[in-house]
């Protein structure tokens, strides 16, 4: 079932198109990856879904319905957009129950999302003095306060530590099992590679690719790179084989979609010398910039 | 809509900067009316005891009433200012409900704020000896046409607010709406307009006899169509803008 569906979204501001026809769904239960390089427009898709920037075209809807039409939104979903939204003067404690109060949403919800995210010592700080790892788990804060089914989170793990990126992890992981749906943007695929279902990856406001992540990591290629003084002979003889094979320099073999098992064979088949042999994967971090590398720069 | 008045309420009941306003509304006022007393008994001052001196004196404590606007222009812009714009619509998605619960909250602050400022005037004047208070129909409407007044500045300035967005340009509004529109059209021959102007309404309201005042009834109504045109301005201007 759908949780979030976005169809044909484009956004342009003048001449610049930031979203361009973008269509995906993310479905309950899962969590989704959003991702693309900075400036791809992601925030301006997730802000297009929380009616707060309006679509040139198409629509994005949130449980079947477009946000603006939600009754009382923090039940249904709950949203994180920038760790920067927050008034410096009010306490962690009064931002969150200045949220809570158009819901109706009771005060001891608000000390149990400040416990859930680790920042119930800092209730009574106030944010101007936060660091901007604390202000993403109090923007986090404010998202789960109606306990939401869907989680909408942009870059969430941006000035987190290493452990709280583990934490998060951990957390955006249990709330999937638990059947919630998160859709969660970054501009580093291999952050969410270990905890993502599925990746929808943009670029300059286009859809690029989408799947689950099992899917993405079935292109990745992979490789075995071997040194020896007899590369024309090897190369002549994985040809021979069947194996795709390249010379990649006058002595090295770069013999693609084999495993070294396979090469080993060949080579002492063949009674070749080899200095070193090594498998070698393009890795979901490479893929991920080989399909939202600028071609023309490439080129 | 009433929560969120009461969210807008407590949005400023939890901010600094409220207090020191207030702070500021209340020492204005109870300065201007030191002023006033200081004077009595001075040629051209009322009389000691009478009921202009009544009027004088509670009048002048509308003086933070320049001041309480300020406060509703900063209740609309703060939201830009801090781009807590994206949270508040996160949490309430329609923007009409929401800029319509800072107009009414900025309203109800006013009206507070003068009721709070008519108080203090009186017990100065009480205070000092010079000021009786004996409610009469002149009284009744100065207190009355006030409350409306502070609440309709108020309104007014949170609207234009929310139709500039800036919150440095926005605070110019107070004073040229509450002071300079006032003085200016006199100084320009402009006589006609000034009991149309938003401060010629407000004097016509509270009681003050000048020249073309408009009736009771006409004030309120002008006031009303005042709000309204820079609300919906206003309205439009949010209804459209992408926070981002």
């Amino acid at each position: 079932m759908t949780a979030i569906s976005v169809r044909g979204l484009t956004k342009r501001f003048g001449d610049i198109t930031a979203v361009n026809d973008l269509s995906f769904d993310v479905m309950h239960g899962t969590i989704t990856g959003f991702i693309g390089p900075n400036g791809a427009g992601k925030t301006t898709t997730l802000r297009m879904l929380l009616g707060l920037v309006h679509p040139t075209a198409g629509t994005g809807l949130v449980d079947g319905s477009p946000y603006q039409r939600l009754d009382r939104p923090a039940f249904t979903v709950g949203a994180a957009l920038e760790a920067t939204g927050f008034h410096p003067g009010r306490t962690a404690r009064n931002h969150l129950r200045i949220l809570a109060h158009p819901n109706r949403i009771a005060t001891s919800r608000v000390d149990e999302v400040l416990e859930e995210v680790d920042l119930a010592d800092a209730a009574r700080r106030r944010v101007g003095g936060f660091s901007l790892g604390m202000r993403q788990r109090l923007m986090l804060a404010g998202a789960l306060l109606g306990d939401p089914r869907i989680l909408v989170l942009d870059e969430p793990t941006n000035g987190l530590d290493p452990a709280g990126v583990h934490w998060l992890r951990e957390f955006l992981r249990a709330r999937a099992d638990a059947g919630g749906t998160i859709l969660v943007s970054s501009h580093l695929l291999a952050e969410l590679a270990l905890s993502a279902d599925h990746v929808v990856i943009i670029k300059d406001g286009r859809l690029v690719t989408q799947g689950t992540v099992e899917e993405l990591r079935r292109h990745t290629g992979s490789w075995v790179r071997v040194r020896t003084p007899q590369a024309n002979e090897l190369f002549a003889m994985l040809g021979s084989r069947g194996f795709r094979a390249e010379l990649s320099s006058p002595d090295e073999v770069v013999a693609r979609d084999v495993t070294t098992q396979q090469v080993g064979e060949a080579v002492a088949a063949a009674g070749l010398v080899v200095y070193e042999m090594k498998a070698e994967e393009q890795n979901l971090e490479d893929a991920f910039l080989e399909l939202t590398a600028d071609k023309r720069k490439s080129s | 809509m009433t929560t969120l008045v009461g969210t807008e309420l407590l949005k400023l009941y939890w901010t600094r900067a409220t207090w020191f306003f207030l702070a500021a509304a209340l020492l204005l006022s109870a300065f201007r009316v030191e002023l006033v007393l200081a004077s009595v008994g001075r040629v051209g001052s009322p009389l000691r005891g009478s009921s202009d001196l009544t009027l004088t004196v509670l009048g002048a404590s509308g003086m933070g009433g320049l001041v309480v606007a300020l406060l509703a222009v900063v209740i609309v812009t703060r939201e830009f200012h801090y781009a807590t714009w994206t949270s508040t619509l996160i949490a309430t998605p329609s923007r009409l409900r929401v800029l319509v619960a800072k107009f009414v909250a900025a309203a109800v602050v006013g009206a507070v704020l003068a009721a709070v400022m008519f108080v203090v005037a009186a017990v100065l004047g009480l205070i000092s000896g010079d000021v009786t208070i004996g409610l009469d129909r002149r009284l009744l409407q100065l207190l009355i046409g006030g409350l409306i007044s502070a609440a309709f500045w108020a309104w007014l300035c949170a609207a234009i607010a929310a139709l500039i967005g800036n919150q440095t340009i926005a605070l110019l509004v107070p004073p040229v709406l509450m002071v300079l529109i006032g003085a200016l059209l006199p100084a320009y021959g402009l006589d006609i307009l000034v009991p149309w102007a938003p401060d010629g309404a407000v004097t016509s309201l509270v009681g003050a006899d000048f020249a073309g005042a408009l009736p009771i009834w006409a004030s309120l109504l002008v006031l009303i169509g005042y709000g309204l045109i820079a609300s919906i301005a206003g309205l439009r201007r949010v209804q459209r803008a992408d926070i981002s």
